[in-house]
């Protein structure tokens, strides 16, 4: 298992709203074991960048609503407690997941969306996450500890 | 539907912070089968307060679902306790939008239970402002 340069494309297409390119992209993805990995290493480098340096569950709970009422076009697009329990634990909570891994992946991926946004980063600041993102997602996929 | 003075009595006690007053009434309402008509009154009363929190036009999803989630924020254990989803199609309901017929009775009870007293010491009402908002309350079930 491994990051892939398609995987990259694939979120990098995503997270700037290009449906083209993530069709594109996502025809040409193999393997999507390396994806999730990618996806999660990202959402939890955001999230510490978001909620840095400290955080209370009533923020998580809090900003969680915040990025559902801008879907509320779309309720059932976002988990609530899906989204709340990824992004304790993206923040260091120690309680297990008890969501299933679809519903944690999609949590993810939505909340990463929602996180670079309200970090308004721009493409240098989101290729730097992502190239972090795929060090830190290969370390864990090759059976090394992450770095904390 | 009639209510009676008592079961008012009841639910004024709670949302004014009178606890050991309101499990004190709530045990003889219960000793006098009269239960049933009191969680009517806690239903009606949510009705009104959340047609008061939100406006006679009714907020839109998005209001709902902050309010929800401040809720859930605000207390230790909270976000436990109310599951979000359902809560927001509870104060959806009560602004005359969506189903809950799939919820059942005890759930849309609890959540109406948690969120009653929240709505209401946000208005940070006097007494006679609780008396004319219970009014108000009774007024839509005995209509």
């Amino acid at each position: 298992m491994a990051v892939t340069d398609e995987h990259v494309a694939f979120l990098r297409s995503y997270l700037r709203g290009d449906e083209e390119a993530v069709t594109r992209s996502w025809e040409r993805i193999e393997s999507r074991a390396g994806l999730a990995a990618l996806v999660h290493a990202a959402f939890v480098i955001s999230a510490r960048q978001k909620f840095a340096p400290t955080w209370t569950r009533a923020d998580a709970i809090r900003y969680v609503a915040n990025v559902r009422a801008l879907l509320s076009e779309r309720l059932d697009v976002l988990d609530p407690r899906a989204a709340e329990q990824e992004l304790r634990l993206a923040l260091g909570d120690k309680a297990e997941s008890g969501h299933s891994a679809a519903s944690a992946a999609a949590a993810q991926l939505i909340m990463l969306n929602a996180l670079l946004v309200s970090l308004d980063l721009d493409e240098v600041a989101v290729d730097d996450l992502l190239r972090q993102a795929r060090e830190v997602a290969e370390r864990i996929l090759a059976g090394q500890p992450s770095p904390d | 539907m009639a209510v009676t003075d008592d079961q008012i009595a009841a639910l004024h006690a709670q949302l004014s912070g009178s606890h050991d007053e309101h499990r004190r009434l709530i045990a003889e309402l219960d000793s006098r089968g009269a239960l049933a008509g009191y969680t009517a009154v806690v239903t009606a009363a949510f009705i009104e307060a959340v047609d008061r929190r939100f406006g006679p036009h009714g907020a839109d999803d998005a209001a709902v679902i902050e309010f929800v989630g401040d809720v859930r924020s605000r207390f230790p254990g909270a976000d436990d306790e109310i599951d979000p989803v359902a809560a927001e199609r509870v104060v959806r309901k009560a602004l005359g939008r969506g189903s809950i017929s799939d919820l059942d009775g005890a759930t849309i009870r609890r959540i109406e239970a948690l969120l009653l007293p929240v709505l209401v010491a946000d208005e940070h009402l006097n007494d006679q402002e609780l008396d004319q908002f219970l009014a108000a309350a009774r007024k839509l079930l005995e209509s």
